[in-house]
């Protein structure tokens, strides 16, 4: 009887424990995308000595802007659309884009290479060139938001 | 007799090396490569816009020059960092295709859809099927109609031409 109660005991603890470490764990790598893009919206703040919005970050991502190549109007929403938590598709061959927004997936905003390299690609395919890091900080606030 | 016989066998060997495509062993019988190689890295960097296509598909010459190019790649910007491009770049030319068909009979384009293999591989697909139909629109989208494309496969009975049927000659 004692040692029924003990065992009780001691899995009870183990289970307790064992929540404890899960929860902790999970806060960490939830946590591992908040550090992220906000250290790297810390870099363009300093970069750019300006203060960034999500209202501007939204209004940049759905401007157009007319291709030197072609005149045919480019957008960030050409491919991304507008709403940043429904899936896209690449505009000419139509291959599902995977929704940005974090708050649907979590993969995004955690990983500095992948953010850098299609900020380069993306941005000099609508705008012609690079971005500026103020754009860049405008950008990454918006889709944090979403 | 003899004679005869040889006359005979002289004719099986196209035949059996052609008659079945089914398992792709058309395209092994003239192409020196037969690698199927895959790599992570090459999967993670350029499957986002289109399937990471198989390197045997195109030459050496010809993964270069894209690779050379990623700025302007058929209109679109795909460029990547120097190391990441460097590694994808040794592993498309060690795994390209250097059997003739591999290359394209208009050497200027840089298309797989343009190598004479591709051609001569699609030469019956019926019309409507590729560019104006909405759910395939363009021979890059092997994975439209190619249903295990993204494993590799290129098999004939693992085609379906979304809006039409099996394929079945």
């Amino acid at each position: 009887m004692a040692k029924n109660l003990h065992m009780n005991k001691v899995r009870n603890m183990r289970q307790f424990s064992a929540s404890c470490i899960t929860t902790f764990l999970f806060s960490i790598s939830f946590n591992a995308q908040a550090v992220l893009v906000d250290d790297m919206i810390a870099e363009y703040a300093q970069e750019s000595g300006k203060t960034f919005s999500a209202e501007k970050g939204k209004t940049l991502w759905n401007e157009t802007h007319s291709s030197k190549k072609d005149g045919k109007l480019r957008s960030c929403n050409s491919c991304h659309t507008k709403d940043l938590t429904a899936s896209g598709k690449h505009k000419k061959t139509g291959k599902k884009i995977d929704p940005l927004a974090p708050s649907v997936n979590n993969e995004r905003l955690t990983d500095r290479k992948k953010i850098n390299k299609w900020f380069k690609r993306n941005c000099k395919w609508t705008y012609g060139r690079k971005c500026t890091a103020e754009e860049k900080g405008h950008f990454l606030t918006y889709i944090k938001s979403q | 007799m003899l004679k005869r016989l040889l006359i005979l066998s002289l004719f099986l060997v196209p035949i059996s090396a052609l008659a079945d495509d089914d398992d792709d062993s058309g395209w092994k019988f003239w192409k020196k490569s037969q690698s199927n190689a895959t790599s992570p890295l090459y999967t993670e960097e350029c499957s986002s816009c289109h399937i990471a296509y198989p390197p045997r598909f195109l030459s050496a010459e010809a993964w270069k020059k894209i690779m050379a190019t990623l700025d302007n790649h058929f209109d679109d910007n795909a460029e990547l960092d120097a190391d990441v491009s460097t590694k994808l770049t040794q592993f498309l030319v060690t795994n390209a295709g250097d059997g003739r068909w591999a290359r394209s009979s208009n050497m200027s384009s840089l298309r797989i859809s343009d190598s004479r293999y591709f051609v001569k591989e699609h030469d019956e697909v019926p019309r409507g099927a590729v560019g104006p139909n909405a759910k395939v629109k363009s021979y890059s989208n092997c994975q439209d109609c190619h249903t295990k494309a993204d494993q590799g496969s290129f098999r004939e009975r693992d085609i379906r031409i979304p809006g039409f049927r099996s394929w079945d000659d």
